[in-house]
């Protein structure tokens, strides 16, 4: 086991490193140039040549993404080309507004979509299944910038309950409810789906007619038999989400005026900030990694029969 | 059935919330009170309270070596200042120069620009002192040292204004110790003398980037100075937290009596512009700073509450297409012109509601030398069909028309597509980031024929859109036509020591007479900015040179 896991970290070291070099490719096979975007259309060509000198635009590419790899050995992300901070500090600085997002999302697409998955596949062809089947088409389809703006006018502006979007900080939770929702509404639909079926296909098992026949009360059957094994696709996919929320979810950010990552990320990609782009999908790619490596090991605990080596 | 029990305890919860929120739908109103009716410009001042003011993102930095974008200097405008600036009108009258830390506006008549018109005396106002905790007075070395600050600092943009003062570039190379034309003659004269005599410099000397900071807190804060800034304007920077927002107080040391109106001015810096204009419905915000959304306009102006609190002001600016005089066949003066007579100028204005309005030439009105009564091209395509028959193009061409992604552009090229292929030009349209896009036009070997681009004024004078964009072309600059007329030139060339300000707006027109005959552009609109304050706003007036100025506006409540 403990092999197993050193053998996976090694191999998150080289995902990293190939995330990077392609990121690095990439954003140099756009022909811009972040000097001009720095200085702005009216800057002579003198201005621009001074800027690249200082931000080292001028050396050839196999240098530019060897010193920025010496760099991230060292713990350093390099600064962004456009405010001159640490890419570290710009990440950080707006990670946790990332989190929060992430969590009430994670939080309401469970809350949602465990029961309803639940009872779908117990009361299979029930009219809820089918009210249920026809609500996630609807929400699964439904884009999440509609939706949250959907939300925000009836639950912030018709009704003042929430806020009009914005951020305060972790302070002022009610700021993450109506994004969280928006996510939630559009995860749970996953969820439930997922659910539904990956318990129809247990709820036919050998076991669980054991379980009743054996006269096992319902409660102990759904929890103990059925659940524990409908679980993994669920952890599977939770595992996916947290890497894919708190990579950054750029359109709720946008809709809600949440400074997260990924709104930083999207004006970084504007303005061709190379160390701040390379920085945050650096960053991202390891949470993806990391979720992923952590619902691997997950999968032990939930199912013995699961054995790595 | 204790399973279903649970669930359903679950679902009982989460579809009361949602009763609870449709029932307070049906029987939720907007209570908003009914205030005095909106005062601008006019109006008495209210003291104390705080400006609410909504930017979807946060500026780049506060740097005034390095800022320069409308919503960095509408922010550091709280903070910093320097020797002039403008008269704080709206309209044409804001484009006059006025003093700011300076006592008066240099002139030859008050000794200020010396006979030979190439050195300038600045005297500095007393008693002005720098925000805490630096609080000391401001002197004239003060103002030496954020120059060259300035012309040191790597990425600073905008040096190019300032290498004509003598000594400039040899301290820029790093072969001398200071500028030695910027002279300090007492703790509050600054002399400063320039190589040759420049119309302009006046207005260089009143843009952010020569504003005065201590050199004692760049010093102490370091990089930090991008976010920590600290000068001697009426309100200090209490804090800035990133992508939240951006607070200034009431700088106690200001040295303007009365001024400061409002104790407090908050920048929201989360809200998308939707949502800004529900909230300032709601009265959480006061001012939109980056205007109304497009798609809101309309409606907004329509609304019998909130149409008389939409503020439309024109941007002195210009939107065109630019046709680069070497790519064939726009190498042809016809086929420029001919895209000139086929664009339906009116329709596009339209197409962008509130957004534009009418322009013909180059020099947008509130530029001097702008001509209100000048019409150069009129929509007619039968006229360009026979100018493309007349240069060998009967049944028209083909050509890829250039543009960036980002709101109106898109909007733009669509409809420009549509006109060419009315005359018989078949342009398809190649849209990319504006990063990318800016710098490939500026390139002679990218050889982009045609493409949309604009121009904001740095300052009122008709060299600030002749000069970068219809003279001089080289690789990199912003003569995306590069085009260059031998007669524009010498004009250009003798425009920039002609002192008299009459012969000079005359040889603008000139030159602009010159270039639209060339047509290297097709100029499309002058845009207009959609403003927006809430009820409680007092002093609301959109600035020609500097936009949106927070801190002259004041709370009608007072809260």
């Amino acid at each position: 086991m403990s092999k197993y896991i050193v053998r996976r970290l090694l191999w998150m070291v080289v995902v990293l490193f190939f995330v990077s070099i392609i990121t690095f490719l990439l954003a140099f096979a756009v022909p811009g140039d972040p000097a001009k975007s720095i200085a702005g259309t009216h800057a002579t060509p003198e201005v621009l040549q001074r800027i690249r000198t200082e931000l080292g635009l001028d050396q050839p590419l196999w240098k530019q993404y060897g010193l920025y790899l010496w760099h991230l050995i060292h713990g350093n992300m390099g600064y962004s080309y456009e405010t001159q901070l640490p890419v570290t500090t710009a990440i950080l600085e707006r990670f946790p507004a990332t989190v929060m997002i992430a969590v009430f999302g994670i939080f309401f697409e469970l809350l949602i979509g465990i029961p309803v998955g639940m009872i779908s596949a117990l009361r299979q062809y029930s009219v809820r299944d089918r009210a249920f089947t026809a609500l996630s088409l609807i929400f699964l389809s439904l884009p999440g910038f509609f939706l949250g703006m959907m939300l925000m006018y009836f639950l912030a502006y018709q009704v003042q309950i929430f806020p009009l979007g914005g951020y305060e900080g972790w302070t002022a939770p009610l700021y993450g409810i109506l994004p969280g929702l928006t996510l939630g509404l559009g995860g749970a639909a996953w969820y439930s789906r997922m659910l539904r079926s990956s318990m129809l296909d247990i709820l036919s098992a050998d076991y669980v007619k054991a379980a009743r026949a054996k006269g096992l009360p319902e409660r102990t059957v759904v929890w103990r038999h059925i659940m524990r094994n409908a679980w993994s696709p669920i952890v599977t996919l939770l595992g996916m989400d947290v890497g894919w929320f708190l990579g950054g979810v750029l359109v709720i950010e946008v809709v809600f005026g949440i400074p997260g990552i990924g709104w930083q990320a999207w004006n970084a990609i504007q303005t061709q900030d190379l160390p701040l782009i390379m920085g945050t999908v650096l960053f991202a790619a390891l949470l993806v990694t990391v979720s992923n490596f952590v619902v691997d090991l997950a999968y032990t605990w939930l199912d013995p029969r699961v054995k790595y080596s | 059935m204790k399973v279903r029990r649970s669930v359903a305890m679950v679902l009982v919860l989460l579809t009361a919330v949602a009763a609870l929120a449709l029932g307070l739908t049906a029987c939720g109103s907007s209570s908003s009170s009914g205030s005095t009716a909106a005062a601008t410009a006019s109006g008495t001042p209210v003291k104390g309270g705080t400006l609410t003011v909504t930017f979807q993102g946060e500026p780049t930095e506060l740097d005034p070596a390095v800022a320069w974008e409308v919503t960095s200097w509408g922010i550091m405008r709280l903070c910093y200042q320097g020797l002039l600036t403008y008269a704080p009108k709206p309209g044409a009258a804001g484009a006059e120069l006025a003093p700011e830390l300076a006592t008066e506006v240099p002139s030859a008549t008050n000794g200020g620009i010396s006979a030979d018109a190439k050195t300038y005396t600045f005297h500095i106002r007393k008693g002005v002192m720098f925000q805490a905790p630096v609080s000391r007075e401001v002197t004239a070395q003060d103002f030496k040292y954020s120059f060259e600050r300035m012309m040191k600092e790597p990425l600073a943009p905008a040096t190019f204004f300032y290498t004509g003062v003598v000594g400039a570039q040899a301290f820029m190379d790093g072969k001398a110790k200071e500028i030695t034309g910027y002279k300090v003659v007492d703790d509050h004269t600054i002399q400063i003398t320039i190589a040759k005599p420049d119309g302009t410099f006046l207005y260089a000397m009143a843009m952010m980037f020569t504003d005065v900071l201590p050199k004692e807190w760049v010093d102490k804060v370091g990089k930090q100075i991008k976010r920590k800034p600290l000068g001697t304007g009426p309100f200090v920077i209490d804090h800035w937290t990133p992508g939240q927002e951006i607070v200034g107080t009431r700088n106690p040391n200001y040295w303007e009596a009365g001024k400061p109106y409002v104790d407090t001015i908050k920048f929201d810096l989360t809200a998308n512009p939707s949502t800004a204009l529900l909230r300032l419905k709601t009265g959480d915000v006061d001012v939109l700073g980056d205007g109304i959304p497009a798609a809101d306009y309309l409606r907004t102006t329509q609304d019998p509450t909130w149409g008389k609190y939409v503020y439309d002001a024109s941007e002195i600016a210009t939107f065109y297409v630019f046709m680069n005089v070497n790519e064939k066949p726009f190498t042809d003066a016809k086929v420029r012109q001919a895209v000139n007579y086929a664009i339906d100028t009116a329709r596009l204005q339209k197409l962008l509601g509130g957004q534009a309005k009418a322009l013909n030439q180059i020099l947008p009105e509130g530029m001097p030398a702008h001509q209100a009564d000048k019409q150069y091209y009129t929509y007619d395509p039968t006229k360009a069909k026979q100018l493309l028959a007349d240069a060998g193009f009967p049944n028209g061409f083909k050509v890829t028309f250039y543009g960036h992604n980002v709101d109106p552009f898109p909007k733009l090229a669509q409809a420009v597509q549509n006109d060419l292929k009315a005359v018989g030009i078949d342009a398809s349209i190649k849209l990319m980031d504006k990063a990318t896009y800016w710098n490939l036009i500026s390139l002679p070997q990218s050889h982009v024929g045609i493409g949309l681009t604009d121009w904001y004024m740095d300052f009122p004078d008709p060299s600030d859109f002749i000069g970068p964009l219809f003279t001089h072309p080289i690789e990199g600059g912003s003569n995306a036509s590069f085009y260059s007329n031998p007669e524009v030139e010498k004009l250009y060339a003798a425009s920039q020591s002609e002192l008299d300000p009459a012969k000079r707006l005359a040889m603008f027109q000139q030159m602009q007479d010159l270039i639209m005959a060339d047509a290297p552009a097709a100029i499309l609109y002058q845009p207009v900015f959609n403003g927006m304050y809430g009820k409680d706003v007092g002093g609301f007036y959109y600035h020609p040179v500097w936009a949106l100025q927070f801190q002259e506006m004041w709370k009608l409540d007072g809260k």
